[in-house]
């Protein structure tokens, strides 16, 4: 296999291009299926990802092809490194990583952020304020729906 | 092109932060229950309340996790475990089952667990974790103790805690790559031995604080090509690993001198493996049999061992076990949990020993008198391939002292490392 055969290159829907390692893509059960269906060419159109977020998905995609697989102590410190990665991810960010992990069928960023979504969100105080859900119950709706599992409300 | 845009807009750089915009209801309800899956089952109801959009999406989170102290009596939990399953309709979308109970709820569950262990187990079940009782308290019986259990195709992560396991005839573990059994009686060790046998891709095994019902022959055989970690405390059953070619992660407690605890006897053993091995006892370097139980237990592994974590009562023990590392060349990290002898470290340790040390982690603060202090400028002056020494002061008094007193003693090994914590 030639060199430029290792690369490939993944178009963004703004049309920004990144070329990566093949190994480094292929994590991506989708361009996986694309790959092997050969219906494209070296360049694949990822239509509903932007730039900014395919950047990431590729630095995570990166640092998760390089250390897989290599005993105790790099996994341990890719732990950390995928809680460092969405830590400081703000909520919309958070939201199109998720969106992107999904479409991209990459199946452990998927769970890493919808973790980073729940950690951040606890009490239904914090869905409110965090995730910005509007309560559009009336009292008596409300209050029914804690009846139904009383268990969970009662504190 | 419509289409496009529409896609455009979910993934568009969206909203600034700390935006009104309500993102996560705007998800296609598959990827919030993936969201929610990281929930326990408690908050996960609790979103029923947030808006009209979240009344029944808790319901289809892939994942439940049961606290007997959220509910009244187990009629309770029971009761809200049937709202959401027909354990005889034949399918289950839950792939992680987590339930603690106490044994007031254990009693009154009679057969119901068993049942719901015995559905999930036949339905795409991952992570089945499965706490009864308290620690220190083996239960005597959850009554029917499903055989399904260890025929499960799906099952990735299996941890019980104060459970009684089923006499195994047949297993077979297809996915299963982690064991945990804590406070679990387990009928002999034939059925640890199917378990990890049946297990074609375990990688982790922990047996802490279990014992066996009926012992048949004191010997626990581990065999398994993809094994990486072990944690044991089984100190009346000899552990002998027979062959784990990736092991590379051993810690035992407990270790009893009146007999030989483990042993590794696979020829393809891995040279990376840290040992952690907990005595359960000082041992008396008087006495010739102990001293040559221990030589013997460690002659089969330290030819292999990366690191090696030894923690005791004795720093006489220390002695011989660092004699015994001298002998097989290879490095070592040691500690002592409450110094009691007060021989001279440079005394007692011939010099060649600090040749093949790497790694010395003291675990104990250095006392205020010197002697601690006389053995760290020891190791340092003298050991040649040193790389890192660990030193825990904590809030020692004199720590400045200390400080500078380290930064005067000359250190061999040009490549070592003080770390001091």
């Amino acid at each position: 296999m030639s060199k430029s055969e290792k690369k490939i290159v993944l178009k963004s829907l703004d049309n920004e291009a990144f070329e990566v390692e093949k190994a480094v893509a292929l994590q991506s059960q989708t361009i996986w299926v694309m790959c092997e269906d050969k219906c494209v060419g070296n360049e694949i159109p990822l239509e509903n990802v932007t730039g900014q977020i395919l950047a990431k998905v590729i630095d995570y995609c990166k640092k998760h092809a390089v250390v897989d697989g290599d005993g105790d102590e790099s996994s341990e410190e890719l732990k950390n490194w995928d809680t460092e990665f969405t830590k400081n991810m703000d909520q919309s960010t958070l939201f199109n990583m998720i969106l992107a992990a999904n479409y991209l069928n990459i199946k452990s960023l998927l769970n890493l952020t919808c973790q980073a979504v729940a950690d951040k969100t606890k009490t239904i105080d914090e869905f409110h304020t965090f995730l910005n859900i509007e309560n559009n119950f009336t009292p008596e709706e409300e209050a029914q729906i804690c009846q139904e599992n009383l268990w969970a409300f009662d504190d | 092109m419509v289409g496009r845009r529409k896609k455009t807009k979910i993934c568009d750089k969206g909203s600034s932060q700390g935006s009104q915009e309500d993102r996560i209801s705007q998800l296609p309800d598959h990827l919030i229950y993936e969201i929610l899956y990281y929930l326990t089952t408690n908050d996960a109801v609790r979103t029923s309340v947030l808006s009209t959009r979240w009344t029944s999406l808790w319901k289809c989170v892939p994942g439940l996790d049961l606290d007997y102290r959220e509910f009244s009596s187990f009629n309770a939990l029971l009761s809200f475990f049937n709202s959401l399953f027909d354990i005889r309709r034949e399918s289950s979308w839950i792939r992680k089952f987590q339930l603690h109970m106490n044994v007031d709820f254990v009693d009154a569950a009679g057969d119901d667990v068993s049942l719901w262990i015995d559905f999930l187990t036949r339905h795409n079940i991952q992570h089945l974790d499965l706490h009864f009782g308290n620690a220190y308290f083996y239960l005597s019986v959850p009554t029917k103790r499903p055989l399904s259990i260890y025929t499960c195709k799906t099952l990735l992560h299996l941890r019980l805690f104060g459970a009684n396991l089923a006499n195994a005839e047949f297993v077979s573990l297809p996915c299963l790559k982690t064991i945990h059994l804590e406070y679990v009686i387990v009928p002999n060790e034939a059925t640890l031995e199917k378990l990890i046998s049946g297990s074609p891709v375990l990688e982790d095994l922990t047996i802490i604080t279990c014992r066996f019902n009926k012992p048949l022959s004191d010997v626990l055989q581990v065999r398994s090509q993809t094994l990486k970690r072990i944690h044991t405390d089984l100190s009346a059953t000899q552990v002998v690993i027979d062959d784990a070619p990736l092991l590379q992660f051993l810690r035992v407690h407990e270790v009893n001198f009146t007999k030989c605890s483990f042993k590794i006897i696979c020829p393809g053993f891995s040279a990376k493996v840290h040992i952690d091995a907990h005595f359960r006892r000082a041992f008396d370097p008087c006495n010739l049999s102990e001293r040559r139980m221990i030589r013997n237990m460690l002659i089969n592994i330290l030819m292999r061992v990366r690191d090696l974590v030894l923690s005791y009562y004795d720093f006489k023990v220390a002695k011989s076990i660092l004699i015994s590392l001298y002998i097989y060349r290879k490095s070592g990290c040691y500690s002592n949990d409450e110094e009691r002898d007060q021989i001279s470290f440079s005394a007692v340790h011939p010099k060649c020993l600090l040749s093949s040390l790497e790694f010395v982690d003291i675990q104990t603060r250095i006392p205020k008198d010197a002697t601690e202090m006389k053995r760290v400028r020891y190791l340092l002056d003298n050991s040649a391939i040193l790389k890192k020494l660990t030193l825990r002061l904590d809030s020692h008094p004199t720590k400045h002292d200390v400080y500078k007193e380290l930064l005067r003693i000359p250190i061999r090994s040009v490549t070592c490392q003080v770390l001091v914590l």
